[in-house]
């Protein structure tokens, strides 16, 4: 087994004890390497204390604060360069605090700052999911204008294509605490009927209604409170809530075109493998859309949102590890084959044909995938 | 423990040893800060612990054969069974290297890799999931089997061709079991290409092991069923009590013994002659049988005593045949009481008897079950019979069928899962599983 990586990342050196009293502010070393440095802080006087780390010109590197009598805290400080270092224990939270030095030494150490090429790739993502959104508020238009005239089977038709720009986003609409859910919850997620049920799953209900014959509790199911529910929709109710998620989805648009819009690189570098999970975890048993059953449109927009950040993140991965990313080429084609075997015109099939085993050989590529695709932040992002 | 003496070296379970000392050293290698106080705390901890936890032992991986075969029964059991999901063999082969070399270091304690619950970084997951750190090997055993549809078509997936060319090298023995009377087999719960039963001390041991070749498989293999299992309801050895099933008897009474070298060699290790040239792979190795046999408990809870002890053909207390004293007395089955056989003809233990099979008999290894309730507010629970044998279509099929059409017991018995495996003998040094079989 080749285990390289793990002894790399250790800087060896043990936790610093710092024990400060009112008057005192003991280190048990004064000195240390370069690399991650850590602080276990014991406050053994009568006030509250906080400790620091300053570089030069008295910047804070590192601070804890808050700690009580009695107490002990911890700091974790990224020191990458040696040099003379200052620190500081500050009872009672006030002035200058009890002064001692550090010294670090070692070779200099690049910080482990994201580089500069995932920062390009996360640029070009965000052209893409803009471009995507501004797919979805287009297609919604045409969408909701359909179930505002009266003509649901042409909203029928629409449905599948419109989501699609959505779940082709999901990660990045998902930071999104309120408008996400206003667009896409459930009816699992309305505590059954105490909270409004809104979005796009609201109006599917409408277009399909459910059937008392669909009632049951695997994930696929209809509830019975979701039935009798659904017996209260009226059109008007749900022309009210067709242009509320116009609304949304416009709101979401015009929040991500924002010059000042950022995604975390957590969640850029995570973002192949949260698409793939979304299918994984909640929507290849078919609860995602139980009225209409266009789920494979789903599967289908989630894998075309991993494929393309995968696409950015490609010459890193091939960088570090080519053929893992031959392994993700192929994984990829494999799930494309298996949604593609359901391929209906323009469309797919209903989920409803799948049977329970063709699920789970879905479930099986796409875990497979997943798997694969868990080891891309590590190399992205990993020394 | 050992299947023969010359085995005595490999087999023997090394007390004092456990998992955190292990994982002490291990952590500090690969450079993670372990306190060296805390380690030091568990090596004395487990020097302490080592005369009466049988928990901490170590069972070798390697030797003639696999281990968890007769291998003194450990308390709890996972077993589960894969569906291949790759035409690939090269994936495949790949697969079970590193299966082996994971579960080896399991086997003794260790995490699936050097460091593998922490010390790869903190954007990977973590290669080993981590729950057993901190526990002790438990006496882990990992046994590998497999299926027929390794080899080609099989019941669980008829139109499959042979995908890693090694239908020449299927034993003729491993072919599906066929369906018995009353059989009520769920295929989610049956059939499978390769199995892999851990036993272990320790639930939470096994379930780790299982979990954890189960991820690594994603994408080659897919977990087809998988069972939990408590309370052996049979013992390997002269040492251990005979354990009491759900129906409250004590099994496995007669069942052979790790001690009983020349009935193993005749009833449950594939011999040389066995086979042809083509399937030596197997020569050592043995079948296993897995049926998932659920009990109906409640209206066996409201049989009276009498009635019980007659189905069974033992009395509940002392175990001791109908008619004897004690339990390990030899059942009479001429005996009659006012000409009614004492042990009556439909009773569960004169129709398992080798007498009454043409002495023909297997080793048992099954564990208690129970999966919660089912919606009436029953027990689903039972017995997960598993039983080695050198050839299940002359051992464990006549039985079985005598069982299924006669025995009394059959009224509260139901028979929900199946499957057969061909499990190759135990590996030698740097040797992975299957290699004999892919490099025959």
């Amino acid at each position: 087994m080749v285990l390289s990586a793990c002894t790399a990342k250790s800087s060896g050196t043990g936790d610093i004890a710092v024990t400060s009293t009112d008057s005192a502010c003991e280190l048990s070393s004064s000195s240390a390497s370069t690399g991650t440095v850590t602080f276990a802080v014991a406050n053994n006087g009568s006030k509250v204390t906080e400790f620091y780390v300053f570089g030069k010109h008295n910047r804070v590197l590192g601070e804890v604060e808050n700690i009580g009598p009695g107490v002990t805290g911890k700091l974790v400080v990224e020191i990458t360069e040696p040099g003379t270092y200052e620190t500081a224990c500050k009872p009672g939270m006030v002035g200058n605090g009890i002064r001692g030095t550090l010294e670090v030494t070692g070779e200099q150490k690049s910080k482990s700052d994201v580089p500069a090429d995932v920062e390009q790739a996360k640029a070009r993502y965000l052209d893409y999911v803009r471009g995507q959104l501004d797919g979805l508020v287009a297609q919604t238009t045409t969408f909701v204008a359909a179930v505002k005239s009266g003509d649901l089977a042409a909203a029928r038709a629409q449905f599948g294509l419109t989501r699609t720009f959505y779940e082709r986003v999901e990660p990045v609409a998902e930071s999104f605490a309120d408008l996400d859910p206003a667009i896409d919850m459930r009816w699992d997620d309305t505590e059954d009927g105490k909270q409004p049920f809104t979005g796009f799953h609201r109006i599917e209900r409408f277009l399909w209604p459910p059937q008392q014959s669909q009632v049951g509790e695997d994930g696929d199911d209809i509830s019975q409170a979701d039935l009798d529910n659904a017996k209260t929709d009226t059109a008007a109710l749900v022309n009210v809530e067709a242009e509320a998620l116009l609304g949304n989805v416009t709101a979401l648009r015009d929040e991500v075109r924002k010059s000042d819009f950022a995604f975390e690189t957590q969640s850029f570098v995570k973002g192949p493998q949260a698409l793939v999970d979304e299918i994984a975890a909640t929507k290849v048993g078919g609860e995602e859309d139980r009225y209409s059953r266009t789920d494979l449109w789903d599967f289908a927009a989630n894998i075309d949102g991993s494929e393309t950040l995968i696409a950015e993140l490609q010459p890193m991965i091939t960088a570090k590890n080519a053929p893992l990313m031959d392994k993700i080429t192929g994984q990829f084609q494999a799930v494309r084959d298996a949604i593609g075997k359901y391929r209906q015109g323009d469309g797919y099939v209903s989920y409803d044909t799948v049977t329970a085993a063709q699920r789970k050989e879905l479930s099986d590529k796409i875990d497979a995938l997943s798997a694969t695709l868990s080891q891309v932040p590590d190399l992205v992002l990993g020394q | 423990m050992t299947d023969r003496p010359a085995a005595d070296s490999h087999d023997q379970p090394q007390r004092g040893v456990s998992r955190r000392a292990l994982l002490g050293g291990a952590a500090a290698g690969a450079g993670v800060v372990a306190g060296a106080a805390a380690a030091g705390a568990a090596i004395s901890n487990a020097a302490h612990r080592s005369a009466d936890s049988p928990g901490d032992r170590i069972v070798a991986f390697r030797g003639d054969r696999q281990a968890g075969i007769v291998t003194a029964v450990q308390d709890r059991l996972h077993f589960a069974a894969f569906d291949v999901i790759t035409d690939s063999r090269a994936e495949l082969i790949d697969l079970l290297q590193r299966w082996t070399l994971a579960a080896e270091r399991m086997t003794r304690g260790q995490e699936t890799v050097e460091g593998g619950a922490i010390g790869h970084g903190k954007y990977l997951p973590p290669p080993d999931t981590g729950e057993a750190l901190g526990l002790s090997p438990a006496s882990l055993t990992l046994t590998i089997g497999f299926g027929p549809g390794l080899f080609g078509p099989s019941a669980s997936a008829p139109a499959r061709g042979d995908r890693f060319g090694l239908a020449a090298h299927r034993p003729a023995a491993l072919a599906e079991l066929p369906i018995f009377a009353k059989d009520a087999i769920e295929s989610s719960r049956s059939y499978g290409d390769i199995c892999v039963q851990a036993c272990a001390d320790d639930p939470q041991v096994a379930v780790h092991a299982i979990r954890n070749l189960a991820r690594m498989g994603f994408g080659v293999v897919s977990v087809r069923w998988s069972q939990l299992g408590f309370g052996r309801t049979s013992s390997t050895t002269r040492g251990q009590h005979t354990p009491r099933n759900m129906f409250g008897f004590k099994d496995g009474t007669r069942n052979l013994t790790a001690d009983q070298t020349d009935l193993l060699d005749k009833f449950v290790w594939v011999a040389g002659q066995d086979n042809p040239a083509e399937a030596q792979w197997l020569t050592g190795g043995s079948y296993l049988v897995a049926r998932r046999i659920r009990m109906d408990i409640e209206a066996w809870d409201r049989a009276a005593l009498l009635e019980q002890e007659q189905i069974v053909g033992r009395s509940k207390g002392e175990g001791a045949p109908l008619g004897k004293h004690a339990e390990f007395d030899d059942p009479d089955f001429q005996m009659t009481v006012s000409r009614t056989p004492v042990i009556a003809e439909d009773a569960h233990v004169r129709l398992a008897h080798p007498d009454n099979l043409d002495g023909v008999q297997l080793l048992r290894r099954g564990y208690n079950f129970t999966d919660g309730s089912d919606g009436f507010g029953h027990l689903d629970a039972g017995l997960f019979f598993l039983a080695y044998c050198r050839n299940a279509h002359t051992q464990f099929v006549p039985m079985q069928r005598a069982l299924s059409t006669k025995d009394a017991m059959m009224e509260y018995l139901t028979h929900t899962g199946t499957a057969l495996f061909a499990c190759p003998p135990g590996l030698a040094a740097g040797e992975w599983w299957g290699q004999r079989l892919f490099e025959s």
